[in-house]
């Protein structure tokens, strides 16, 4: 006898359940509406909690695209794909445009997301005021205080030890002018795409049972001071050297036999379709040549 | 009734999902389910969000005529439980419902708590006619700028989802079903301010 798997793994009972969560964290833009969340087949950090927001989310119609740190290809990426087709046959693609759902960790695509698409993002601490208030029962109190001294406070303290605020990945980041998110481990060159965004964003932290949203249109300010305003990580004069593309976020690579540092695009499917693009555009002036 | 319970409601979660977070668009639930036999005491529409949303964790309650052999429906389909007003996780208002009752329902629907405003009902109201015609202005997030539609019903919901939603994050969100299974949401961020005249 052949058995096969429920459509998207999940019983219909979890499905429910993390959707009433979502619902929820749309109509609260921020607020961390807490979850039951499942065991999965990956282990929690591994984006257990992103993968639970697909699995509920996912139909028959869908496509999706997995990132992992801006790459499609990683081994992460690939297994949460294989995962969700074999679960539910629904086509996977590395083309953000014609993707319809989109699960990442730590970035936000370089193409902008429309109205069609739902970016859901894997969370390792939802929670902003972790660092200074270690426990759950009051860092509660403090959201529904909107007290927000000791997130204010971190940042402060960064600008005192280093003369800027040194947040690498997970800058804080006030929503709906109300609650303060943590927005996942994106760089801070991605915090600026979630303010307005055409796009829902979801956001789902499987080991803290967290499921958080910014709805499409919706105000999201990085925390910062008006002497010390927020600055995203520069790339001016770089390039990256497959594609030559400017203006995006690039990982920084260091040539081992010359020891000279070059760039490259850390969005992968961008870079790939900027060199497509262009491949096509010489064979063009190749062809009007002759 | 032909019902399929993964992907029926798996797309009724869809549709609740884009207009939840798009207050003011305008979806239809049922549109793939035109041929769905007629149920005996409630329109499909309202039955497959029921579906979408209740499993035996949460609670319901129905004010309308017949509310009772709809709570038999829903609690037979999805094992949830029929509950008082103040404990409902799901109020289903439907559209011959008294002015009184629909009163009550906003007064003692939960509003969820600071500590935790995710523990508050969210309302499901039947209504006549959801159009894009200029009527209410909403405004908040989900809309880019502004979005002007139309919702004909007893226009009594709208002063007293105001009171209940006076202390954001507290509040109740709210699905409107029309007769002809269109669907539209606010949730408790959409400001509503009548249309100026032109």
């Amino acid at each position: 006898m052949q058995h096969t798997t429920h459509f998207a793994l999940f019983d219909e009972g979890s499905k429910k359940e993390i959707r009433r969560a979502i619902l929820k964290a749309v109509a609260i833009p921020g607020y961390q509406v807490p979850f039951a969340s499942r065991e999965m087949p990956i282990a929690r950090g591994w984006g257990t909690g992103g993968l639970q927001i697909t699995l509920s989310i996912i139909g028959k119609q869908d496509v999706l695209k997995v990132i992992d740190q801006g790459a499609d290809e990683s081994v992460n990426a690939v297994n949460i794909k294989k995962l969700v087709n074999k679960t539910t046959g629904v086509e996977t693609t590395i083309e953000t445009s014609e993707a319809t759902i989109i699960q990442s960790r730590h970035r936000i695509p370089e193409v902008s997301l429309t109205e069609k698409q739902i970016m859901v993002l894997q969370v390792p601490i939802p929670e902003p005021l972790r660092w200074v208030e270690p426990s759950e029962f009051k860092t509660k109190k403090l959201h529904a205080e909107k007290e927000y001294s000791g997130a204010w406070l971190q940042l402060f303290e960064q600008i005192m030890k280093y003369g800027k605020t040194a947040t690498n990945a997970d800058h804080p980041v006030l929503v709906h002018d109300r609650y303060v998110m943590a927005p996942s481990p994106i760089p801070r060159f991605d915090n600026q795409k979630m303010h307005q965004s055409e796009a829902l964003i979801l956001l789902g932290a499987g080991r803290e049972k967290k499921i958080y949203a910014v709805p499409p249109y919706t105000d999201v300010a990085s925390l910062a001071f008006e002497d010390y305003p927020f600055e995203v990580e520069s790339f001016d004069e770089k390039h990256c050297h497959h594609c030559q593309a400017t203006n995006v976020f690039m990982d920084e690579l260091v040539d081992q036999e010359t020891g000279e540092t070059y760039y490259q695009c850390n969005d992968t499917s961008y870079c790939l379709a900027r060199l497509n693009e262009q491949e096509t555009l010489l064979e063009v002036a190749v062809e009007h040549a002759r | 009734m032909l019902f399929d319970k993964v992907h029926d409601t798996q797309e009724a979660f869809r549709t609740i999902l884009h207009c939840m977070s798009r207050p003011g668009t305008i979806q239809n639930i049922a549109s793939e389910r035109n041929d769905a036999e007629p149920l005996e005491h409630c329109d499909y529409a309202l039955f497959l969000s029921a579906m979408t949303l209740l499993d035996a964790e949460v609670g319901f309650h129905i004010i309308g005529s017949n509310s009772e052999r709809i709570g038999e429906l829903f609690a037979a389909h999805t094992l949830s439980k029929a509950t008082d007003l103040p404990k409902a996780d799901y109020v289903f208002i439907l559209q011959d419902a008294q002015p009184q009752l629909i009163r009550e329902a906003f007064l003692q629907a939960k509003k969820g708590t600071l500590r935790d405003p995710q523990q508050s009902a969210t309302i499901i109201m039947e209504t006549e006619m959801l159009s894009k015609i200029p009527q209410l202005t909403l405004q908040g997030p989900g809309i880019a700028t502004t979005e002007n539609v139309h919702i004909t019903a007893n226009e009594l919901w709208r002063d007293e989802r105001a009171t209940a939603n006076q202390e954001y994050p507290l509040g109740v969100d709210m699905i409107f079903i029309d007769r002809q299974s269109n669907l539209m949401c606010l949730p408790r961020t959409t400001m509503l301010k009548e249309c100026e005249v032109s």
